[in-house]
């Protein structure tokens, strides 16, 4: 008796002289660098150039590169840059240039957005913006992106919003050495006797919506509505037209307005102890007359702690826009029409699958990851995709 | 008329799955929660696969092709 009371007096001295090293300790502040690169290589091909009218060479490769710069200020405050440099190479645009004309034209995009996210207080609410810009020899773009996240006190259940807007500007000229200004629209090389439009500005408002919920320890759920409106010079002011019956070309032309309502549900599950499912379905409706379904499985298999092997598959199906029209089919009575077959019937599949590693031993290296996908469309078009993705951290303290 | 009443087969079943396996999560049950594939927000490397699809296909939102890029190769 004697013993446990001595033991149960050492346990409160012990406990006492813990709760007043406790009462002194100072706030200190996690500051952090993540650098995240990103470099993926795209390779086309297909025969319905827009273009052309609908017919010709889709060839294109296109090399994109990334670097994302995120900095934890404290707890509480992050900034991140981001930016890149897309070098595209494609048959189907030559002549897309008031100037030169090649076998096989070339471009590049630039873009940089930087942004702001703040954690409030409570920690269970995000505010973040983002500005962007970006610019190809046709085209200069400024957006903004501004989001909201919150959960509730056991975070099991998840909301949030984000809105973007964008202004783009349709004018060819600011990449070239002779202009070094925005110019004009560009139209096909043999259609530059007339003025086609008398706006060249687009503006895009999206909102996007989500709601997440953990169903049980293994298993969690989200949907995902969203409604975009875009208004201005909605076609590409080079792809070709043709009528039935027609030898000559007109301009693409398109409606100067346009909703969508797309409306995305995924569901996350733990398959045993190594394997997860990661089921995304999504449904698009637009004013344009298009209808969609997407369906993707994604398996992630965790071969080892640190290695985690993906493949996955997607099925698209498309009803096209009431103003797409195959090559030489349109009447001339029409008021809008494209041949543009992005926006036409279809069906696609996308399977592949991807790698990732993480490093454990290294300061420096976090994470190493690859992606190979291929993409084939009903209409012909085909894709294969190769991406990588590295981790690094910069040092904190 | 088929076809409408098997989707509405698949989703009673898809929620009836979810609805029979919901349960409350304690804080120190989030481990599967919390790994890192688990997670709703876009994988990083994906993100020029879903650059492509927004161009390639006319289901897109706000960017890609249709806005934030001109996408018109």
């Amino acid at each position: 008796m004697k013993q446990t009371g001595s033991l149960i007096f050492l346990i409160m001295v012990s406990l006492a002289v813990k709760a007043q090293q406790d009462s002194v300790f100072t706030k200190k502040l996690l500051k952090s660098t993540q650098i995240d690169l990103l470099f993926s290589y795209y390779q086309q091909d297909g025969n319905h150039s827009a273009v052309t009218g609908g017919e010709g060479t889709e060839k294109l490769n296109v090399y994109l590169n990334k670097l994302l710069v995120t900095y934890a200020i404290d707890s509480f405050n992050t900034v991140m840059l981001e930016g890149g440099v897309d070098v595209i190479s494609s048959a189907s645009t030559d002549n897309i240039d008031m100037v030169v004309s090649s076998a096989s034209a070339k471009d590049n995009r630039l873009w940089i957005s930087a942004g702001y996210q703040h954690l409030l207080k409570n920690k269970r609410q995000i505010l973040g913006g983002k500005p962007s810009f970006s610019i190809e020899s046709d085209y200069l773009s400024w957006g903004f992106n501004g989001w909201w996240n919150s959960s509730n006190l056991n975070k099991d259940w998840r909301y949030g919003i984000s809105a973007q807007l964008f202004a783009d500007d349709l004018r060819w000229g600011r990449l070239n050495e002779d202009f070094k200004r925005p110019v004009t629209v560009v139209y096909p090389v043999e259609l530059r006797d007339s003025v086609w439009f008398d706006i060249y500005m687009r503006y895009s408002y999206n909102f996007t919506f989500d709601l997440q919920h953990d169903i049980n320890r293994r298993m969690t759920v989200g949907v995902f509505p969203g409604l975009t409106f875009q208004q201005g010079l909605l076609s590409t002011p080079f792809h070709r037209f043709y009528f039935r019956g027609a030898n000559d070309a007109v301009v693409e032309n398109l409606p100067r307005q346009r909703v969508k309502v797309p409306l995305g549900a995924r569901l996350n599950s733990f398959i045993g102890a190594r394997t997860i499912m990661q089921l995304y379905y999504r449904y698009y409706w637009d004013s344009f007359g298009i209808n969609a379904h997407t369906i993707r499985l994604e398996t992630p298999i965790k071969l080892l702690p640190q290695l985690t092997f993906t493949p996955f598959i997607r099925y698209y199906s498309q009803r096209g826009t009431k103003y797409f029209f195959p090559y030489k089919t349109a009447d001339p009575t029409e008021d809008y029409f494209t041949s543009d077959y992005d926006l036409s019937d279809f069906s696609s599949v996308k399977l592949g699958a991807g790698i990732k590693l993480l490093i454990i031993r290294s300061d420096f290296f976090k994470q190493i990851n690859f992606r190979y996908a291929y993409y084939k469309r009903s209409d012909g078009l085909y894709f294969n995709q190769l991406s990588s993705y590295f981790s690094m951290a910069g040092g904190g303290y | 008329m088929l076809i409408k009443g098997y989707k509405f087969i698949v989703a009673l079943l898809f929620l009836g799955v979810v609805g029979v396996s919901c349960q409350t999560v304690k804080p120190y049950q989030r481990a599967y929660l919390n790994d890192a594939a688990m997670q709703m927000g876009n994988n990083k490397v994906t993100g020029f696969e879903r650059y492509a699809l927004m161009i390639r296909e006319g289901a897109s939102g706000a960017g890609g092709k249709n806005s934030g890029g001109c996408g018109c190769n």
